[in-house]
């Protein structure tokens, strides 16, 4: 072992790989950042490439991609109020806000502290815990699964604001969109009206984009709300990240990172419902004086920390079992395989040096995603200084690009489209946002899941309590919740009361 | 207001533009192909000067690679997701094609619909034997069959050769059943509910468990999932009994020992593992063979001998020490069969699953 480390070391440590690690977390930074473009893109546009280098800097650059691009998915969720990609759709719930309140540099800073604490433990978690937490992952079946999912779809009821029906309506429009194209148990088109570009469902991404960006366009150039974060308020003078602020969200991050981790590691699942599980967690646990929703420093610590935890550990799955997570480790797989790694149980013996390089590669690309994401930042911010109509009219043209992106489709612009109008309107009457994105989510892993699970036991609904990891969500399921509602009351007594104190000062 | 009047216009003008570009199918290549095509392209022109001459041998009037001059890129369409096995093999060929014509081969990643897409794609393509698509089996056999809307015609297109098939085999994990054979499987059917794990109705591996077990009236129910190695790993952990797979994917579980294969539907048994023999559906009494197969195709106008020299330049590639070394990275165990051979194979296959549709599915 501590021979194939040293092999490994050797194998890592050269100039060559410091290189294409720095220029991989560019342009995962860059992707992540522009709303529709993702680090699958990226890693898509760029695998030809890597046939042509040599196995390890390929490899590290192309994890570094996926590692940057989570944490510039955040980038445009707190700069514009448009998640980059689907894992941030959490960050900007106080993202934003705080960006409004003119901190946007505190929330960026915030965001990217996060990810490295985050990506750290992930990838410190892919590097010592595979073996073990493989072997956990596999016990997961069908219902497990259903569990899961129910258990990420219980978030909405903290993210619904003020009316918690408004929330389950939006909710249930997420999951009755996600059940577009080709039924996953049965084979039958559902609500894709002879059109073959609705076989693969509605994209996700390109609903994201509507629901946030199109819609907000609408707003910003009908200027009756959606005010321009320029326009609201001077750029505070201490707006950059404290030690106290680092101090305050450790123990947000490092559970958030944990959280992130060990979803991540179950495939299938992924960053966009690891950080809306930490959000609630995060949420659950605040303090009076935390405002959630309202730009609450611990709420951009919490998805961001459990987005880019889940990165690293989604790479679990796929060297252990040959069972890549979600759509970048598919993608990932094919560059592993091109370089003659045969991913599955049989890696870590039969290409330990390689395999060992890459992941320890992984731990340092996060410092490295710390030290570039400093510098970036200090650019990026000044999007804020941007004209209004001149943000808008670029955001739409990049957001049309980026929906074309998605599956070289003109039908993915359309979606966009239609979504931008009808959030707006969803938007008057106070439906939120949010739920949708859970709903489309989860909703199909419920759905798939649950019939699966009914069919294993033969329509008894038993096979739900029967399995011990199955029934420990459901309990935290009912738990959560309720502690949630009980949380609520308690809180909103005690705001009342620090406000009262407040005046009285 | 004129401020926000120009907005307005600016964005509406912009997003027009964008959408425009997606007008014209064949013309419209996500910024991935484009840019694959530019780091592909340099290798290509160095190694240009090499092209065509394994083709020398040939006998006289006899196609060779060089005889199809191409006046563009080629554009590759792959009906499946970009890093997949199916992919990584489309891109082998394509930088075959490459290193031959010295055009660059754009590899143009359209998935939906079981193909259908990136056939639509190929369809409004001009009749030129650069504008090519990867099919798999399923496009021409199973999806048509189960989605009304997929009326693809096998008389519609040119096949230039298969690239890649595979048999399909029914593994089981004898640590959890106690199945080590399909005796054994039958014998445990008869006092206990067999669950397979498989894709969705309409793809092959539920097909063929529907028809063996349909034939050997065994009743079995199927768990889903969208990719056979999630398949392999629900029997590694229990939650199913068996489940079909490409001998490939089980490999490690075999060598490992956690799964066995008991049936391959091919008319040859498998002896690929080490040390075991799977018997065939057939010697077992059920009639069913089905092999996974890709393929190289295009449109049936295009002429017939710049298809030919395409397939004598992708042979002539598969001799070269980089496409074997290529090809052993990536586990890819070639099968260039000529266009007529995979079109009888497509034919065949169609019959079969038109037979297994109407007797198992239709009702």
């Amino acid at each position: 072992m501590g021979q194939v480390i040293g092999e490994a070391m050797v194998n890592l440590l050269t100039v060559q790989n410091f290189i294409f690690v720095n220029i991989g977390l560019f342009i995962g930074i860059i992707f992540g950042a522009i709303p529709g473009m993702n680090g699958n893109l990226a890693i898509t546009v760029l695998l030809p490439f890597t046939f042509q280098i040599d196995t390890i800097p390929a490899l590290l650059m192309l994890t570094a991609i996926f590692f940057g691009s989570n944490f510039g998915g955040s980038i445009s969720a707190i700069l514009i109020n448009t998640p980059g990609t689907n894992a941030a759709a959490a960050t900007l719930i106080d993202g934003y806000p705080m960006c409004q309140k003119g901190q946007p540099r505190r929330a960026l800073d915030m965001a990217l502290v996060a990810s490295t604490v985050g990506g750290l433990i992930s990838a410190l978690c892919l590097l010592f815990f595979a073996p073990q937490i493989s072997k956990v992952a596999i016990t997961f079946g069908s219902p497990e699964y259903f569990a899961l999912a129910i258990f990420g779809l219980s978030v909405i009821a903290s993210v619904s604001g003020k009316s918690l029906v408004k929330g389950l309506i939006s909710g249930g429009l997420g999951i009755l969109l996600a059940s577009v194209g080709i039924d996953s148990v049965s084979g039958l088109t559902r609500f894709t009206f002879g059109n073959l570009r609705l076989y693969n469902g509605i994209k996700m991404l390109a609903v994201l984009l509507g629901v946030y960006a199109i819609a907000q366009m609408i707003g910003r150039i009908n200027k009756t709300e959606a005010v321009a974060v320029s326009e609201l308020k001077e750029i505070d003078k201490d707006d950059h990240i404290t030690k106290a602020d680092v101090k305050k969200t450790l123990p947000t991050m490092l559970k958030s990172a944990s959280i992130g981790a060990f979803i991540g590691a179950v495939p299938g699942t992924g960053g966009a419902i690891a950080s809306f599980i930490a959000y609630n967690e995060a949420k659950r646990c605040a303090k009076p004086d935390e405002k959630f929703g309202e730009g609450e420093i611990k709420g951009i610590a919490a998805p961001e920390s459990a987005n880019n935890g889940a990165t690293a550990a989604t790479l679990i799955p796929l060297l252990t079992l040959g069972i890549p997570g979600d759509v970048v480790a598919a993608t990932l797989l094919g560059a592993f395989t091109m370089h003659g790694l045969v991913v599955g149980p049989k890696l870590f013996t039969t290409s330990g040096p390689v395999v060992y390089a890459v992941l320890i590669g992984c731990v340092i690309a996060q410092i490295l995603m710390f030290v570039q994401g400093k510098y970036l930042l200090g650019l990026f911010v000044k999007i804020t200084h941007i004209p209004q109509d001149l943000l808008t009219a670029i955001l739409v043209v990049i957001c049309c690009a980026g929906a074309f992106a998605i599956g070289s489709s003109e039908m993915d612009v359309y979606v966009m489209l239609a979504f931008g109008v009808i959030a707006y309107f969803m938007q008057k009457i106070d439906l939120p946002p949010v739920p949708i994105v859970l709903g489309m989510v989860l909703g199909p892993t419920a759905e798939s899941n649950l019939r699966n699970s009914l069919v294993m036991s033969g329509g008894s609904w038993s096979i739900f309590v029967k399995r011990p990891i199955c029934l420990a969500f459901i309990i935290l399921t009912f738990v959560l919740i309720y502690l949630l509602k009980k949380g609520d009351a308690k809180q909103r007594k005690a705001t009342d009361k620090f406000m009262k104190t407040e005046q009285m000062d | 207001m004129r401020k926000r009047v120009l907005a307005l216009t600016m964005a509406g003008i912009m997003a027009a533009t964008v959408t425009a570009c997606g007008g014209g199918a064949s013309t419209a290549t996500t910024a991935a192909t484009t840019a694959a095509a530019t780091t592909a392209a340099a290798p290509a022109e160095t190694e240009a000067a090499s092209e065509g001459e394994p083709a020398e041998g040939e006998a006289a009037g006899a196609v060779t690679a060089d005889s199809f001059k191409p006046g563009k890129d080629f554009n590759i369409r792959v009906p499946f997701a970009a890093g997949g096995s199916a992919d990584t093999i489309s891109r082998i060929i394509g930088q075959g094609l490459q290193k031959t014509y010295g055009n660059s081969a754009v590899i143009n990643n359209l998935t939906g619909a079981n193909g259908a897409i990136a056939a639509a794609d190929l369809d409004s393509a001009k009749s030129d034997a650069t504008e090519l698509m990867v099919g798999g089996i399923a496009m021409f056999t199973l999806a048509p069959l189960f989605n009304p809307d997929i009326n693809l015609s096998l008389d519609d297109y040119q096949f230039v050769c298969s690239i890649v098939s595979e048999d399909q085999m029914l593994f089981v994990a004898p640590g959890n059943s106690g199945i080590e054979d399909w005796a054994g499987l039958q014998e445990y059917a008869k006092n206990n509910r067999i669950v397979f794990g498989s894709n969705t109705p309409g793809g092959a591996t539920h097909m063929l468990q529907t028809m063996l077990f349909g034939e050997a009236g065994i009743e079995a129910e199927a768990v889903t999932s969208d990719g056979s190695a999630k398949d392999l790993l629900a029997v590694a952990g229990g939650n199913v009994v068996c489940a079909a797979a490409t001998s490939s994917l089980g490999a490690q579980y075999v060598e490992e020992g956690t799964l066995i294969p008991i049936v391959v539907f091919s008319e040859e048994p498998y002896t690929g593992y080490d040390g075991i023999e799977v018997p065939t559906a057939k010697s077992l009494g059920y009639d069913i063979v089905f092999q996974t197969c890709n393929f190289l195709m295009t449109k049936k106008d295009v002429n017939p001998d710049d298809v030919a020299a395409i397939y004598q330049a992708i042979l002539d590639y598969s001799e070269t020490d980089e496409f074997k070394e290529l090809a052993a990275n990536a586990s890819y165990i070639p099968d260039l069969s000529d266009g007529e051979t995979v079109k009888q194979t497509i034919a065949d296959a169609a019959a079969m699953c038109q037979d297994a549709y109407n007797k198992y599915y239709a009702k």
